[in-house]
């Protein structure tokens, strides 16, 4: 006896990836040499839907899923042409069957003439083809009747439990979670084996020493395999971008054409999602804002069909991804002016090109002539850059006018688990992220510089690095003998030089290394709030909560970047 | 006699004792001499108290978090929030693990008292003789012969928490 109930998860995610690769087949109709196959796989996919809503026997389904079907079986011997013709057609339909299959999902009643409308469009094209049509056979059998469809093949899979056509397993979320979880406790529990594993360990116990070592380097393997099930290729995220290009370029009266590299670049689930949104903002500016009307481009000498190219790759510890448009690019003057009217600068400010194109992400700036219902107006890139800034992530601009924009986002591959330095600062144990330390100075003292109004500085090279006693900075608001226990002035002598996401150097004052360790990152935020400064918390071996600096938030809390900081050399005071 | 029915009256298995349609159950816990309860479906479970981490930025009635069984939460001064002061904790303390939302809090308080099963009807509302800020976290009373035992508005407190944290 099957149990209907008990498969129908099963089917309910099986039609979402299904409905997934189809809204990509579908977009694929407009591309002269993708065309064909996607007819294909389009077909075979159309197919499962129908064959496996079938065993539950939602009629309204299987009736469109039918009349997609048929049309699919009567254009896959077509001209590419044609496919391209009956692109928005289909990718209607697909939408209208998404809707249908969700609203089966949640038990929603949707009208019963939902999905008339687009059932007409296809009936009449398949009517079109029958006229057209000289008895001729196709090599793919012809189901006339959505009875005849056999779901028998699909559903020896789906009770069998059996993966469904290639060698892939569906897992619940939430038991890869709870495995994630127990692995990040078994690596705190390792730290604190660790700890006592040192030279003296060695000389009285050399084997049992032995044997630590070799099962910590196990853990690490285990750790890692356990973190790779939880990554999936970025073309995830790409798979949709398509059709959004396709949409905008239509209502812009643009041409744009977008392709992918890298989409095998793995990264990890918790990413994948946060930066579909991210990456969609992006996409729309590039098309909004960036490319131009295909008569300017073909006034300017450039083909008239605009490119937008996104490409992934993995840099070391890094996922680096580039989203490119040869477009207008960014006018360094028309920013340098809108930041005047907004108030972000002023007239008297130098600021390099770079400094100038990255005040587009500032809040409350946009260069938009008129407000477009595509992107908005100001709110763009400021979003973009927040999301990414909650990745761990930093985006860095480069543009020159007429030769387009190129983005390019530098994100950490995995935020649950980070490699973290260990610190002592006024009492608290605290941890910084290897990833933005930059350089550890020692007799820090003797190059301290105060520069009146502005604060305490550090000069290494000729540069003034803002100083961050974080012992003053870090305290609890309304409660002065609460937080981290103020010092008088002592000697500053050690000191990390980090940088924050936007590439600005701080320097903090430290009174002890305690070790470098890898990181299991815990939120705070789940259970509370986003705190000012803090990018979350570690339980360390010792069971003791350790936070994690947010360098860039305590950047922001020093005042951000200080207009004219880079001409402080003339206001130098030697610290007395 | 009120309508409010004591732990000990109810016998061993207070938990397992049915609950009539229209009765709530409360925790009640105390803060130097006066009483005050939560709704028991909120409170996951109690604990003593352990020293918390500090943290910065934060709302003053926020004493820093706590590590529970790998979960980072957030450690609320219940006699700060009414304004009576800073508690010094000991570990006599307590702290109720309460579930707001899905998400979960610790409330300081000094002892946990009692659980109670109270009619609705009998639940009676602020008087305005109780002034100040402090009315404004309190959802009702409850009266047992001459004991006065206030409720806690959990959603508003945490509300509090929070924003004055964002604020900070």
């Amino acid at each position: 006896m099957i149990d209907y109930e008990a498969i129908k998860p099963t089917y309910f995610s099986e039609c979402a990836d299904l409905l997934t690769d189809l809204d990509t087949h579908f977009s694929d109709f407009s591309e002269i040499d993708k065309a064909p196959d996607a007819a294909l796989g389009a077909y075979r996919k159309i197919h499962s839907i129908k064959g496996s809503s079938g065993v539950f026997d939602f009629k309204r389904v299987i009736t469109v899923a039918h009349e997609i079907e048929t049309l699919l079986q009567g254009t896959i011997s077509k001209e590419p042409g044609e496919l391209a013709a009956l692109a928005a057609t289909f990718l209607r339909a697909r939408d209208i069957l998404s809707d249908l299959i969700a609203a089966e999902q949640t038990g929603e009643q949707l009208p019963g003439a939902y999905e008339q409308p687009v059932l007409e469009e296809l009936r009449q094209f398949v009517s079109a083809q029958a006229n057209e049509r000289t008895g001729q056979d196709s090599d793919i059998p012809k189901d006339q009747k959505p009875e005849d469809a056999d779901p028998q093949p699909l559903l020896d899979d789906v009770v069998g439990g059996r993966a469904f056509v290639n060698s892939t397993i569906r897992v619940e979320r939430d038991r890869i979670d709870n495995l994630i979880n127990q692995v990040s406790e078994i690596i705190i529990s390792q730290s604190s084996v660790m700890r006592h594993v040192d030279e003296a360990l060695h000389q009285s116990h050399p084997e049992l020493a032995q044997a630590i070592s070799h099962y910590f380097r196990q853990s690490v393997s285990l750790q890692d395999a356990v973190m790779a099930i939880r990554a999936q290729p970025i073309g995830t995220v790409f798979a949709s971008l398509p059709r959004l290009v396709r949409e905008l370029a239509a209502q812009s009266g643009k041409s744009v054409r977008i392709t992918f590299s890298g989409e095998n670049t793995e990264i990890d689930q918790t990413v994948v999602q946060r930066l579909y949104g991210p990456l969609t903002h992006m996409i729309r500016n590039a098309v909004d804002h960036g490319l131009e009307l295909p008569v300017d481009r073909e006034a300017a000498g450039k083909h008239k069909t605009g490119e937008i190219v996104v490409a992934a790759a993995q840099q070391g510890e890094c996922l680096r991804i580039v989203v490119s448009d040869d477009g207008r690019g960014l006018d360094a003057e028309k920013i340098r002016q809108t930041a005047i009217k907004r108030d972000l600068i002023t007239e008297t400010d130098k600021l390099s090109t770079e400094e100038i194109n990255g005040l587009i992400f500032k809040s409350g700036f946009s260069t938009a002539g008129r407000i477009s219902d595509i992107s908005g107006r100001g709110i763009g890139m400021d979003i973009i850059l927040q999301d990414i800034h909650n990745l761990g992530g930093r985006i860095l601009v480069n543009s020159s006018p007429g030769n387009g924009c190129e983005m390019e986002l530098i994100l950490p591959l995995s935020f649950a688990v980070i490699e973290g330095m260990v610190v002592d600062i006024a009492g608290q144990t605290c941890v910084l992220p290897l990833s933005a330390i930059r350089q550890c100075v020692s007799g820090a003292a003797a190059h301290m510089r105060r520069v009146p109004d502005l604060g305490a500085f550090l000069q290494l090279n000729d540069q003034l690095i803002r100083f961050a006693d974080l012992h003053r900075l870090l305290q609890n608001r309304a409660d002065n003998d609460s937080g981290l226990p103020s010092q008088t002035d002592s000697e500053v002598d050690l000191a990390l030089l980090v940088e924050t996401h936007e590439g600005a150097s701080l320097a903090i004052k430290i009174d002890r290394f305690l070790g470098q360790q890898q990181i299991v990152v815990k939120s705070i935020e789940e259970n509370f709030t986003r705190i000012d400064g803090i990018s979350g918390a570690t339980v360390l071996g010792d069971g003791e909560i350790a936070l994690i600096l947010d360098v860039s938030s305590i950047y922001e809390l020093l005042g951000g970047k200080i207009a004219g900081e880079t001409s402080l050399g003339e206001h130098v005071e030697t610290a007395a | 006699m009120s309508g409010i029915a004591h732990a000990d009256e109810i016998g061993g298995d207070w938990f397992e004792a049915g609950l009539e349609e229209s009765q709530k159950k409360f925790v009640v816990f105390s803060i130097d001499d006066q009483h005050f309860c939560v709704d028991i479906m909120s409170v996951r479970e109690i604990r003593a108290w352990v020293e918390e981490t500090q943290l910065p930025n934060t709302s003053h009635v926020v004493r820093g978090v706590i590590n529970l069984r790998g979960e980072i939460l957030p450690i609320i001064d219940l006699r700060k929030m009414f304004g009576q002061g800073a508690t010094q904790p000991t570990n006599r303390h307590v702290v109720l693990i309460v579930s707001h939302e899905g998400k979960l809090k610790g409330l300081l308080a000094d002892a946990v008292l009692d659980i109670v099963s109270v009619n609705e009807e009998d639940i009676r509302s602020v008087p305005d003789s109780i002034v100040g800020n402090r009315q404004h976290f309190l959802s009702g009373i409850l009266l047992d012969d001459d004991r006065i035992t206030t409720i806690v508005a959990l959603n508003r407190l945490i509300e509090y928490a929070i924003t004055e944290t964002i604020a900070a």
